[in-house]
């Protein structure tokens, strides 16, 4: 070697400066080297944002002609190098069927007038009443962001706005999510605020009054605040359990403006009086719950097994239970069956029909009763969902397949007057769902 | 690559790990796809096919042009990246068969970074003759990688290409990565001993291994290794097995370990001399049967 053994170092190390300068070559090379060129930063940063793409649409049918419900959504992610996440999700629901109007099935023909008034539409005899007219599309936009707050909390925030031709909706949330104790525990903590503004055809109905063309005010006002307590734990490398404790309420405008709750004769079960109520729900709801979830990892699947209990001032108690089991079926292919089941009790307001004189007075057209409802979501009842979710990764991204099947229940009224005892009065919903969903980076 | 290369992170979740190892992946894949021989549609077969005209080089492959000529400049002539020809007449697989010097003596013209003209950016290579830049590639790649993944995130990384790899700092905890080095022992090899792993902890910097006891070549009672002294055009005779260098850089450790390994006999007191940082795999000393 001519070079002595120092300036060979040096001079190798200066060349490989030379090589690196566009690659940003470590400060310690700079030490070694005596007349070697300065790395410089790279004049621009590389771009590390990276973006989600997802588009996914749910086909929603129930049975005996009731809502048929398409819902397209289409939704934009996007992921800087400094892990802030921004999000916006578009969603379009199309709605069209038959849904309940409140009224109880009659021996005969019954005849009811749609709530703008302009046509009416009749229900053959001994089934239960569906408005047909049920009809809409609602639009809605949903915005997200969330960001790292310091070394061991996440902040994420969701603005939002959701539009059909009588119901418009506004919600804001914000969430912190703590960790501790090396990322095995997450504490969070959140808030969700909602403002409705409810502008039903026809108007406003006065709660409690019996149905005619008379209306009060176009427009009602609904508000609701949420906070929601959690807390993560990793158990073992295999288990994750997540408890989370909700607390809401909701003031406003609770009723449904459409439903009605016929008045009949306590002796033969058929329309009197009155005929058609207008529903009225307080104007307060709290309600508190509490759902608790685990995911175990077995060797490959994944298990999802969670438990919610829901509770609320109006009386209603439910209990769901949902049962997910993910079964990797190899090269990026996932199976996944479902069982859920949920069991609800009824509102303490919650009435199938009302009986004249003693639940409404037809001649000072009156009730003692500060409310009541025959919307059969405020029932008593059981429902059964089964469902199978395929998963399909693809050379970018994932397509996923799920169809379920659901079954909901609700116990004959007990004490039907007269004819309403040979009618079919709480008859079971069933329902299919398809939903098809394709996941994308890039 | 042709070998193994991973990434290893530390504090990244999921999403920042996809990134940063595509990232790498794409940059590895990029590199090679500009300089591996074994592609004909590489930037450096374009270079073969000019017959001898003189092509404009981009200002990355001109800056590895560069480092050769300075390698071959500081070796005196021992790292020449014109020396692939030689590969036609040698077969390391152990075997005892040597060419003919007629065969030798065929190729050495094709033989000498000398004959390059390299006047940047213009680069002729002339008829016949081959430019390998697998001794500068895959340790290149590796800063190069490192450097990529250190400007998308801060989080400590390890950059591993078969062996050849670099550190972004210590680890989260302030500790050192601990890289293990395995002396590979060819099974077949008489009077070879194991030699156990010997476990380095890495602060900073890089490490870069040359040589492979698979690719040598016995003859006449001498154990050759894969490296060719362009000036013969015979292997290195008695250079270590393998020799692992630590440097700032992985180029720099490469390099090293390259230009330690043409030192044959010599090669750990040349590293020594050099004031590397240096770990060498006992050299074997098979006894000649014949005498």
């Amino acid at each position: 070697m001519q070079l002595t053994s120092g300036s060979l170092r040096a001079a190798l190390g200066s060349a490989v400066s030379a090589l690196l300068v566009p690659a940003l070559a470590p400060a310690a090379a700079q030490a070694q080297t005596q007349a070697g060129p300065k790395a410089t930063d790279a004049a621009t940063s590389p771009d590390t944002t990276t973006w989600q793409a997802e588009g996914a649409v749910l086909l929603y049918k129930e049975g005996a002609g009731r809502v048929t419900a398409l819902e397209p959504v289409v939704s934009l992610r996007r992921v800087d190098g400094n892990e802030r996440a921004w999000g916006l999700k578009l969603t379009l629901d199309a709605l069209t069927g038959a849904s309940p109007n409140g009224a109880v099935a009659q021996p005969g023909v019954q005849t009811f007038t749609t709530p703008s008034g302009k046509s009416t539409y009749s229900t053959p005899a001994g089934r239960m009443p569906l408005d047909p007219t049920f009809r809409d599309t609602r639009l809605a936009l949903a915005a997200t962001h969330e960001r790292p707050v310091g070394a061991a909390a996440r902040a994420s925030f969701g603005l939002g706005v959701s539009a059909e031709h009588d119901f418009a909706s506004v919600t804001a949330s914000a969430a912190l999510a703590y960790d501790l104790a090396q990322k095995n525990t997450t504490l969070s903590l959140g808030v969700a605020l909602e403002a409705d503004r409810i502008q039903p055809e026809g108007g406003v109905p006065q709660g409690l009054q019996a149905a005619g063309p008379a209306r009060a005010s176009g427009t009602a006002t609904r508000q609701v605040a949420d906070l929601l307590l959690g807390v993560t734990q990793v158990m073992n490398r295999r288990w994750v359990t997540q408890l989370n404790l909700g607390l809401g309420r909701g003031t406003g405008h609770q009723s449904d403006p459409y439903k009605v709750l016929s008045v009949v004769d306590g002796t033969s079960g058929l329309l009197t009086g009155d005929r058609l109520v207008h529903e009225q729900r307080p104007e307060q709801r709290t309600r508190v719950s509490l759902f608790w979830q685990n995911k175990v990892h077995l060797t490959d699947d994944v298990v999802d097994a969670s438990y919610r209990y829901y509770s609320d001032n109006w009386g209603v108690r439910a209990h769901t239970l949902d049962l997910r089991w993910r079964s990797e079926l190899g090269s990026g292919w996932y199976l996944e069956p479902r069982v859920r089941l949920h069991r609800q009790s009824a509102a303490d307001f919650y009435r199938p029909w009302l009986l004249e004189s003693t639940e409404w007075d037809s001649a000072v057209h009156r009730t003692a009763l500060t409310a009541a409802s025959a919307d059969p979501r405020l029932a008593a009842f059981t429902g059964r969902t089964l469902g199978l979710k395929l998963g399909l990764p693809l050379r970018r991204g994932e397509f996923a397949v799920r169809l379920e099947a659901y079954r909901q229940q609700q116990r004959q009224p007990a004490f039907a007057p007269g004819a309403l005892r040979g009618l079919e009065l709480a008859p079971a919903l069933t329902a299919a769902t398809v939903f098809v969903g394709y996941v994308r980076p890039f | 690559m042709a070998s193994p290369c991973e990434v290893l992170l530390e504090g990244a979740d999921g999403h920042m790990a996809r990134h940063l190892s595509g990232l790498a992946q794409a940059e590895a894949l990029r590199i090679e796809a500009r300089y591996s021989r074994y592609r004909s549609d590489s930037l450096v077969a374009q270079w073969h096919a000019s017959q001898g005209q003189p092509v404009e080089l981009d200002g990355e492959s001109a800056r590895l042009l560069d480092i050769a000529e300075r390698c071959h400049a500081l070796s005196a002539g021992l790292f020449d990246i014109t020396s692939g020809v030689l590969r036609a007449a040698w077969r390391f697989d152990g075997s005892q068969q040597a060419p003919e010097p007629a065969q030798i003596a065929a190729l050495l013209p094709r033989v000498g970074f000398d004959k390059l003209r390299w006047q940047p950016p213009w680069l002729s290579v002339p008829q016949g003759m081959e430019v390998d830049l697998g001794g500068l590639a895959k340790e290149y790649a590796v800063d190069r990688t490192l450097a990529l993944l250190r400007q998308a995130c801060a989080c400590p990384v390890l950059v591993n290409f078969g062996g050849d790899l670099a550190v972004s700092g210590p680890r989260a905890d302030g500790e050192p990565w601990q890289v293990g080095i395995a002396a590979a022992s060819p099974a077949a090899a008489p009077g070879v001993a194991d030699t156990a792993t010997t476990v380095l902890a890495l602060r900073s910097g890089a490490l870069a291994t040359s040589g492979d006891a698979h690719r040598h070549f016995t003859h006449a009672g001498r154990r050759y290794s894969h490296i060719l002294n362009p000036r013969t055009g015979w292997p290195v005779e008695g250079a270590p097995r393998a020799v692992t260098v630590a440097a700032p850089t992985c180029t720099e450790a490469g390099l090293l370990a390259t230009l330690a390994l043409l030192q044959g006999h010599h090669a750990q007191a040349w590293l020594q001399a050099q004031g590397a940082t240096h770990w060498v795999s006992e050299p074997v000393t098979e006894e000649s049967t014949t005498g």
